[in-house]
């Protein structure tokens, strides 16, 4: 596993090198980067399949792991472990890493070698988080993977990048420090309990946190987590951040790094803090609820169209912070579902987008219109994705959706009613973000715009199927997912 | 003198015996490079000596001084910051030729106050280091005389340095009127028989000193126009050396004397490391020059490394407290010597002025790739992102603070972070930006600041990737 991210921070230095060759090397050296992680992905994880055994008997969840000393005055060690839901959101990441290669396929014409090297880096970040199992560790990939990002944002964004990016990481880091803070309040209360450094997640899981520090870590953690979901009200950066973002850092943002903060509360917040977290359980579903219907609601009032689909991702997250504190199997399911189904369907919305951006350079609603009339491809696509969010029977979020819902009732009946109502306003601001864009009259001066090529088209073409694949067939997913969420079950006692 | 004392004294001997040599050197033939070689090399071989000496134990040399590993440590720190200085400097005083001798002559005497100073056991020679740190830098900061902002600036630190000196010494008399001595070894027991008016007011007296110098808040106005005015590679050698050779031989004696003892002061102590940290912070948020920002930044620095000295010997003990504050001065100064080395070079090569403000950084990074990568690379240390040594500093600091159970200065720490984030933010993203009006470069030898920037570059980095090394280090000298 340290191979998988010793090669994506290794091809962004290569990629970077490569912009001396001409400026449309660096896609290809990424991309091919990109192909390589996922063989190396797949090598291991066909090792996995070959042992089915650890799949199913859920007494020790993790499929791979790795160790290595690192700093022992500290009892840091740099341990790398993969579980299902890690494996899950691994390939998410390296599929929609794929996907934001092919989106700055033509849009970045500008020092592109360095924005693929930050854009690999940026991977190499979010795999670490995902793969991270000492607590420090994850810190460092958490804070890291901030900075390339950055970059991206501020050198490769649109009109107000300085605002964006700035807030992005202000946002992010102010909360990182409140996490790192946390963190070192688990981590003495461990040397109290034993006389020696340890930040190895499974250490702190033999010696929990009782009282008030608990209370405090909680928080500390969960703060970090909610800037990265976002859940309201601390979702401000985002709709900025997505929208200057380039449209690769868009894809990625929306798609993976946003699943950092979900994926941190179900490894970390919940395990970690049982008590406490079922405790504040009712409070953060009410901020989930309200994520749901403010998100929507702002959206409907957009007339930007990467800002309607930002705010769209604050409503689509309300559901996986409702998903993680139904506080049962079947709602966390249905959480790591909507996670990779909404990384999905957003990425692709972004990829529209940009799309949109790069041919008629506005994102404004009101300068299009009848556009499925001048690109006929690209319409059908963004109208498979915005019908896919919108939550259609047999797509992934549909599912995803339904199983948090399913969850959610037989615990918070009024909550889930309530929640629900996001699924009309959902379907309100989606379907005239499509009629906007794509229906009615088309402008004289949009006739003639270049359709979606074959490049695109397979890019979405993969998103397409996997969406189908999560509505029609979840079960191996679900499967993948369930002896983590066993484990945090017999754990927390979901 | 025996033997075996002179060979723990090395360092030392080495560099008054060097100053001298330099002295009738410049004196016999003045040659800029023979006199940057010879300083040099007399600040290597000094390195050199206490790097053996880390592990020699610890020898009274005299009266006033204690050779151990920790101010053999601090020597190595200084001479090194020193040398990155003097070479750094080179460039600088050859483009405008300034190339006299005394340059090299006043570095070399301000590091040797400032190594006197680290191996302190006695108040007398704290004020000896101090003073010969102090009068150097005073020269240093006033040094090209060319323009009226060194002089200024140089004779705002003068006035001030001396007023707080002044305070200082009243410190140190009411001291030994407390007392009796003056000597570091012994004092927690003398303190705690004393007088506690007496002490605290002494104690109180001296910090008002030393806060004057370390640039803490309410005692900071110097701070920003020095180091705007003196300059850069100056200003770097005042930012790091000057503060951590006081506040390497401050933390010796608090030790010493035991002062986490007495309440009022630490409270007194952990007011001023909040003031420090969101003052400096904030007010270096809306600086337009490079150096005025960092001047601010520095005091929020020194705001966090007090932290590690209010809970040092505090209700809770914590026995990491003095080894964060080694830490963290150790990765303040790799941090801040890169910055000004980088900021150094930029000026000598003719993209910024010597003032440094923000815009002439403008695109930087598309025309000077080295140079603002360190740049970079040390503000992201100075803020704290992980894989660099400032990182570890702050780990290092949060841990002592959580071990103390210090949450009033966690929190400020916390938000003065966020709000530093901003600042340094802002300018890595002016040196990414669209390139702005070009002043002409300079074209001349770029080797030694290109060297120099990638040995400061490698020094952040592998103190925040691989720390254990110099962890062990500061485990065995503490």
């Amino acid at each position: 596993m340290s191979a998988l991210i010793i090669l994506l921070l290794f091809g962004g230095g290569v990629a970077w090198l490569s912009e001396r060759m001409g400026a449309q090397i660096p896609a290809r050296v990424s991309l091919v980067v990109l192909l390589l992680a996922s063989a190396l992905f797949m090598a291991l994880v066909r090792d996995v399949a070959d042992t089915p055994v650890s799949l199913v008997s859920g007494a020790n969840p993790w499929l791979l792991m790795e160790t290595y000393t690192w700093i022992p005055r500290f009892g840091i060690n740099v341990i790398f472990a993969m579980d299902g839901m890690s494996l899950l959101l691994v390939a998410l990441t390296l599929l929609l890493g794929a996907v934001a290669v092919i989106a700055s396929w033509t849009e970045i014409r500008i020092r592109s070698g360095f924005f693929q090297a930050n854009l690999l880096w940026t991977l190499a970040g979010t795999v670490g988080v995902f793969l991270a199992l000492d607590l420090f560790l994850f810190f460092l990939f958490w804070e890291v993977m901030l900075v390339p990002m950055y970059l991206l944002i501020a050198i490769w964004g649109h009109e107000d990048r300085a605002r964006a990016a700035m807030k992005f990481f202000i946002f992010t880091q102010a909360s990182g420090l409140l996490m790192l803070l946390a963190i070192l309040i688990t981590a003495v209360a461990y040397v109290d309990q034993t006389g020696q450094w340890s930040f190895a997640y499974e250490d702190w899981l033999a010696h929990p946190l009782t009282g008030m520090a608990a209370v405090w870590a909680f928080v500390g953690f969960l703060l970090a987590f909610l800037v990265k979901l976002p859940a309201f009200p601390v979702h401000s950066w985002l709709p900025d951040a997505h929208t200057q973002a380039p449209t690769a850092g868009s894809v990625i943002l929306a798609g993976v790094l946003l699943k950092t903060g979900a994926y941190g509360l179900l490894r970390f917040g919940l395990p970690l803090f049982p008590d406490v977290a079922q405790a504040h359980a009712p409070f953060m579903l009410i901020i989930g609820v309200a994520g749901i219907l403010y998100g929507a609601i702002l959206a409907y009032a957009q007339t930007d169209f990467k800002r309607l689909v930002a705010y769209s991702s604050v409503s689509h997250m309300g559901f996986v912070i409702l998903g993680i504190f139904a506080w049962n199997a079947l709602a966390w399911s249905g959480a790591v579902l909507q996670m990779v189904a909404h990384g999905l369907s957003t990425a692709a919305l972004f990829m529209v987008a940009g799309a949109l951006q790069e041919r008629l350079h506005t994102r404004n609603l009101s300068d299009m219109g009848g556009l499925w009339r001048a690109m006929p491809r690209m319409g059908a696509m963004a109208m498979f994705f915005i019908i896919a969010s919108v939550g259609l029977p047999g797509l992934g979020n549909f599912m995803a959706e339904f199983l948090v819902m399913a969850g959610l009732w037989q615990a918070w009946p009024l909550i889930c009613a309530v929640a629900a109502l996001g699924l009309i306003t959902g379907a309100v601001y989606s379907l005239w973000l499509l009629q906007q864009a794509f229906h009615g009259p088309l402008d004289e001066k949009n006739e003639g715009l270049r359709d979606f090529n074959a490049r695109d088209m397979t890019a979405l073409g993969v998103l397409v199927i996997g969406l189908l694949w999560l509505g029609l067939y979840p079960q191996p997913v679900l499967d993948l997912a369930a002896p983590t969420l066993d484990a945090i079950a017999q754990r927390v006692g979901g | 003198m025996n033997i075996s004392t002179a060979q723990v004294l090395l360092p030392l001997l080495i560099m008054g015996l060097g100053i001298i040599v330099l002295m009738l050197q410049i004196a016999i033939k003045r040659n800029a490079s023979i006199t940057v070689a010879l300083s040099a090399l007399v600040l290597g071989c000094t390195a050199w000596a206490a790097v053996k000496g880390i592990t020699a134990g610890s020898v009274e040399a005299t009266a006033l001084l204690i050779v151990d590993g920790y101010g053999q440590l601090m020597t190595v720190v200084i001479t090194l910051a020193a040398l990155v200085t003097l070479l750094v400097s080179h460039r600088w005083l050859a483009v405008e030729q300034l190339e006299r001798g005394e340059y090299a002559m006043l570095l070399l005497l301000a590091s040797f106050g400032a190594v006197v100073l680290v191996h302190a056991q006695h108040f007398a020679a704290f004020l000896l280091g101090l003073e010969i740190l102090g009068v150097s830098v005073y020269s240093l900061v006033a040094y090209p005389g060319k323009s009226p902002a060194p002089i200024e600036a140089g004779l705002k630190y003068l006035v001030l340095s001396s007023a707080s000196t002044a305070i200082l010494l009243f410190g140190f008399a009411l001291l030994y009127a407390a007392s009796g001595s003056l000597a570091f070894e012994g004092m927690a027991g003398r303190l705690a028989a004393s007088s506690g008016v007496l002490v605290a007011g002494a104690s109180l007296m001296i910090f008002t000193g030393l806060g004057f110098k370390l640039s803490l808040v309410p005692f900071h106005m110097w701070t920003p126009d020095v180091y705007e005015g003196a300059p850069t590679p100056v200003t770097g050698f005042l930012a790091t050396v000057s503060k951590v050779a006081i506040f390497a031989a401050l933390l010796r004696w608090y030790e010493s004397a035991n002062l986490g003892a007495i309440a009022p002061l630490t409270q007194v102590l952990g007011c001023l490391a909040i003031a420090s940290m969101l003052v400096g912070n904030l007010l270096a948020l809306k600086q337009n020059n490079v150096k005025r920002l960092l001047g601010y930044s520095s005091i929020a620095h020194m705001g966090y490394l007090l932290i590690a000295l209010v809970v040092l010997g505090g209700v809770v003990p914590t026995g990491m407290a003095s080894e964060a504050a080694l830490w963290y001065l150790i990765a303040y100064t790799a941090s801040t010597l890169a910055a000004f080395t980088a900021l150094s070079a930029l000026a000598s090569r003719g993209w910024a002025a010597e003032a440094c403000n923000l815009d002439d950084l403008r695109g930087l990074f598309w025309r000077e790739p080295l140079l603002a990568l360190g740049l970079s690379v040390s503000l992201l240390s100075l803020a704290g992102v992980p894989l660099t040594a400032g990182f570890m500093g702050k780990f290092y600091l949060v841990a002592t603070g959580v071990e103390a159970g210090a949450w009033t200065l966690l929190m400020a720490l916390v938000v003065g972070s966020a709000i530093s984030t901003f600042y340094y933010l802002r300018i890595i993203y002016t040196l990414s930006s669209g390139a702005g009006e070009a002043l002409a470069c300079v074209n001349g030898d770029r080797s030694l600041s290109d060297a120099l920037m990638i040995a400061l570059l490698a020094a952040v980095l592998l103190l925040g990737i691989y720390p254990e090394p110099i962890m062990g280090v500061l485990a065995s000298v503490l």
